[in-house]
């Protein structure tokens, strides 16, 4: 995922939401012409894979093995038509690949068949080793996997946005201003702070403020277009993002 | 991720909320805080229907050439700010106007055509503009600013010394004589907008703003709730009337209100006295000069504010009349008082002027306006004779209490209140020497047995059941121009839009929520309230346990609020009606094919709208004969058994 940094910033229209790509994906359903959805589907994918592997291996499954079937799912998800169950959960891709992958492991289980690969078609290009050392930063306290899996969605949501504020910033060569200032982005702030923030950038206070107050509201925008792209329709921004602040906050 | 510094283990708590921050938080930063942030951020941009002046900072990113200050305040013209011009090192006053008017695709015009004649005004009594224009579709005005308080200040701290008052007046009248002369009228002359620097210099401010804000309406000189209760009052007759043509004796009228209000520190409202009589050793040919700029008919007020001045100084000059020459004076007063009261009546606090909609639609909505309904009372219901003493009799507003002992008021024309009805806790014993009363409420719910009156002057007499001090006003409670009574508590709002209740402070109804917007209106159920807020909004508070604090949305403007003991009724600028709450009595049901509603009321358990020709219609709990009652009405008011009804006397005024 990481190394989609870029392609987030393509993706992510600031203030523009003419269909959201979950949109696009379920719209898509049953018609012929889905390869624009298959692309949508792809690209979401792309970004939510380790949520996924989160969930496979808090299940108990081996890295080996849930490398596997990380890969194994997304051409599932692709070839087969998953979507179809879509129906039911079609507010939120969060709930539905949930559902979906849930239903693959209890196929792939009862089949106790040898787990295939994508046959040449590489959904996504999942590196193993760094899957792994990610995971071991996850938590390790009791949480069911359904939980965890919650949480590193939201959290990886998080991850996608800042990458792309920070891609934004490093492209108009003001990449030393977003590391000083991104921390205003989760604290609201004292004049102090302002203050040696002015002095550490060689900025004037005020000037400050106003980088500041952009800075947030180019986030706000990233964010709103992220959360957007997972779900049906632009209504449904703001709730998803009450309910992913409410998971972070217990 | 290309942020995580290295693999160090953080076990460290974020400072803001305690978190522990996770070892792969985003960019280092506590994702609950992140995604807070996130919340607050949605939830910002989503709000339609209300002004949210820009943050000093986003002002800052719009006016770079400005240094921002601070925001000194915000009303429904928009919100000003003080703030440095860079280039020339001078302090002013940046003006926003809100978002929604700029909107509009004929605004650009009008706004420029306006601002430039407003530009034009150079007057050492008027409030300078330096510039004006829009910046990314917020229109805006930058201004002198003035370094001073406002009249309705100096007002409210106590009435003014003749020879101050003319000093005020007249310079006063030189900003009005300067900008008539160049055609300019100001539409909105009141205290909030007379502007009294540290050295006693008058500067008038916010020239032509209503016509600019809301053309069209702009003879209403109200804001976007067309509730307003403040402005109405010194709004002349034909203004409120809403005829096309009116001129700039709109000015002198409103002119002549601030006068009086300096003098006396009241408003000339309902069957007012002249000001000679309200205040002791005050010269009375200066009655005189105020009671012709208050003249109801345009063509007998002055005709120039230069003739206003000049007529003051000459009266505050020569010395008091002998007593003939009062004798003379005195049914002159007589005659132009009760003309103005004709006009104004006694509710002028319940003024409700729906505002015509654009040429666009191809409608105009006709002006209807309470104050002008004086009728006779009709009883109906399972009431007797003797229980309503007052069959036949002229009135101006009655209320009646839905309670399980029912009472009643009726306010009289010459601002005295009647009672009748149960009498066990006193709440028809209406206190002696009660006057100048321009509005009545009864208690509203099953147990309630308290009753409120207002004075003109903006104060509040209670009386009946006070086990819950209901019927004790705060102490000091001044300014009030509307008033509100429940089951077991009372509300009042006040001339600044705060509202104030009193009561069972035990129910959520007898408090008032913390931070709530200025209002333009109240109402009171049993056990809930509803305040229309000067931004179009309604509030509810309370009980909710049959939904009545459930407000529903609605895409129009709400004009009218009203409350029955269980639920509430709205009426929107379009004529159409709302209701929401206890529906047990089918009371919510409003009538598919109800006409355009040009009133709306409520009381216990019962729903009525008046159309455009003064019929009622009813829903709800009605007792029996109401249904077959065919006059035309002013007013309705509901009890628990027995509704009274204002029956018109004649064709209504309004059109």
């Amino acid at each position: 995922m990481p190394d989609e940094g870029s392609k987030a910033d393509e993706r992510l229209a600031p203030g523009q939401f003419p269909q959201t790509r979950w949109s696009v994906v379920l719209a898509a359903r049953g018609s012929n012409d889905s390869g624009h959805a298959l692309a949508a589907l792809d690209e979401l994918c792309r970004a939510y894979w380790f949520p996924l592997y989160v969930y496979i291996r808090r299940r108990g499954v081996s890295p080996e093995d849930a490398e596997d079937l990380t890969q194994g799912y997304f051409s599932a998800l692709i070839e087969k038509d998953y979507l179809a169950q879509a129906d039911r959960e079609r507010g939120k891709l969060r709930s539905f690949l949930l559902t979906t992958l849930k239903h693959y492991l209890a196929d792939e289980w009862t089949k106790a068949s040898a787990l295939k690969r994508g046959h040449g078609k590489t959904a996504v290009s999942i590196d193993a080793a760094q899957a792994e050392e990610r995971y071991a930063l996850e938590p390790v306290d009791e949480q069911s996997p359904d939980r965890l899996f919650e949480k590193r969605w939201a959290l990886t949501l998080l991850d996608n946005v800042l990458e792309a504020l920070r891609a934004d910033y490093v492209g108009s060569g003001q990449g030393g201003l977003f590391d000083v200032l991104k921390k205003f982005l989760a604290w609201n702030s004292a004049g102090e702070a302002y203050r040696e923030a002015a002095t550490e950038l060689g900025m004037k206070e005020n000037a400050v403020r106003v980088a500041v107050f952009r800075m947030r509201r180019r986030y706000g925008d990233l964010l709103r277009a992220q959360v957007a792209d997972t779900v049906a329709s632009s209504e449904e921004v703001s709730s998803e993002v009450d309910y992913l602040f409410a998971l972070l906050r217990s | 991720m290309a942020d995580q510094s290295g693999s160090s283990a953080r076990s460290e708590a974020c400072a803001a909320c305690g978190k522990p921050l996770p070892r792969n938080a985003p960019a280092g930063l506590c994702p609950a805080c992140l995604m807070g942030r996130g919340v607050e951020l949605m939830s910002c941009s989503a709000r339609s229907g209300s002004f949210v002046p820009p943050t000093s900072d986003e002002l800052a990113l719009l006016f770079p050439d400005f240094e921002i200050v601070q925001c000194l305040g915000q009303g429904g013209m928009g919100a000003v700010y003080k703030a440095v011009q860079r280039e020339l090192d001078r302090t002013v006053a940046i003006k926003i106007l809100p978002r929604e008017i700029a909107a509009d695709a004929e605004f650009s015009e009008r706004f420029r055509r306006e601002a430039s004649a407003l530009a034009s005004l150079d007057h050492p009594n008027i409030v300078r503009l330096f510039d004006f224009g829009q910046r990314e579709g917020l229109a805006y005005f930058v201004m002198e600013f003035v370094d001073g308080v406002d009249l309705s200040r100096r007002i409210a701290s106590g009435t003014v010394p003749v020879n101050d008052a003319f000093g005020i007046v007249s310079q006063l009248c030189d900003a009005l004589q300067h900008s008539h002369g160049r055609g300019v009228v100001h539409r909105d002359i009141k205290p909030a907008n007379i502007l009294i620097t540290r050295d006693g210099r008058v500067k008038v401010a916010d020239f032509g703003l209503a016509r600019l804000v809301h053309p069209g309406a702009a003879d209403y000189g109200l804001t976007r709730t067309n509730a307003t209760l403040g402005t109405p009052r010194y709004m002349a007759p034909e203004q409120m009337a809403g005829a096309s043509g009116s001129d700039h004796r709109v000015d002198i009228y409103a002119l002549g209100v601030v006068l009086y209000e300096l003098l006396t520190g009241h408003m000339p409202v309902g069957h007012f006295d002249a000001p000679s009589e309200k205040v002791a050793a005050l010269n009375p040919r200066i009655d005189e000069v105020v009671l012709r700029a208050l003249n109801a008919e345009p063509e007998r007020r002055y005709a120039t504010a230069e003739e206003v001045k000049s007529s003051l100084r000459e009266a505050i000059e020569r010395p008091a009349p002998t007593r003939q020459e009062q004798a003379r004076r005195l049914a002159l007063r007589v005659l132009v008082a009760s003309l103005a009261a004709a006009v104004l009546g006694g509710g002028a606090v319940l003024v409700w002027v729906t505002r015509s909609t654009r040429a666009t639609s191809g409608v105009t909505a006709p002006v209807s306006s309470l104050a002008l309904s004086s009728g006779k009372l009709v009883a109906l219901g399972s009431i007797d004779a003797a229980s309503f003493p007052y069959a036949g009799q002229p009135a101006l507003k009655v209320s009646v209490a839905a309670a399980r002992n029912e009472f009643g008021l009726v306010l009289r024309a010459d601002g005295t209140v009647l009672a009748w009805g149960d009498n066990r806790f006193g709440q028809t014993s209406v206190p002696q020497g009660l006057r100048e009363v321009v509005a009545i409420a009864a208690g509203q719910g099953a147990k309630s047995a308290h009753a409120l009156a207002l004075s003109a002057g903006g104060t509040v007499a209670g009386w009946g059941d006070n086990t819950f001090d209901q019927a004790t006003p705060p102490t000091g409670l001044t300014g009030v121009v509307a008033i509100a009574a429940g089951e077991l508590h009372s509300l009042a709002l006040t001339r600044e839009g705060r509202l104030v209740a009193w009561g069972n402070s035990a129910s959520p109804a007898g408090v008032v929520p913390e931070n709530l917007a200025p209002a333009n209106a109240i109402a009171a159920g049993a056990n809930f309230n509803l305040a229309l807020l000067t931004d179009g909004r309604v509030g509810a508070w309370g009980l909710n346990d049959a939904g009545q604090c459930r407000v529903p949305q609605v895409s129009a403007q709400v004009v009218e609020i009203t409350a029955g003991s269980r639920h509430a009724i709205a009426r929107l600028d379009n004529g159409r009606v709302i209701a929401w709450g206890d529906n047990g009595a089918k009371q919510c049901d409003v009538p598919a094919n109800l006409p355009r509603a040009s009133a709306v009321f409520a009381g216990g358990d019962g729903s009525a709208a008046l159309d455009q020709s003064g019929r009622l219609h009813v829903w709800g709990k009605i007792p029996n004969g109401v249904t077959n009652f065919t006059g035309r009405v002013a007013q309705v008011a509901m009890g628990s058994s027995t509704w009274v009804v204002i029956e018109q006397n004649k064709a209504p005024t309004a059109k």
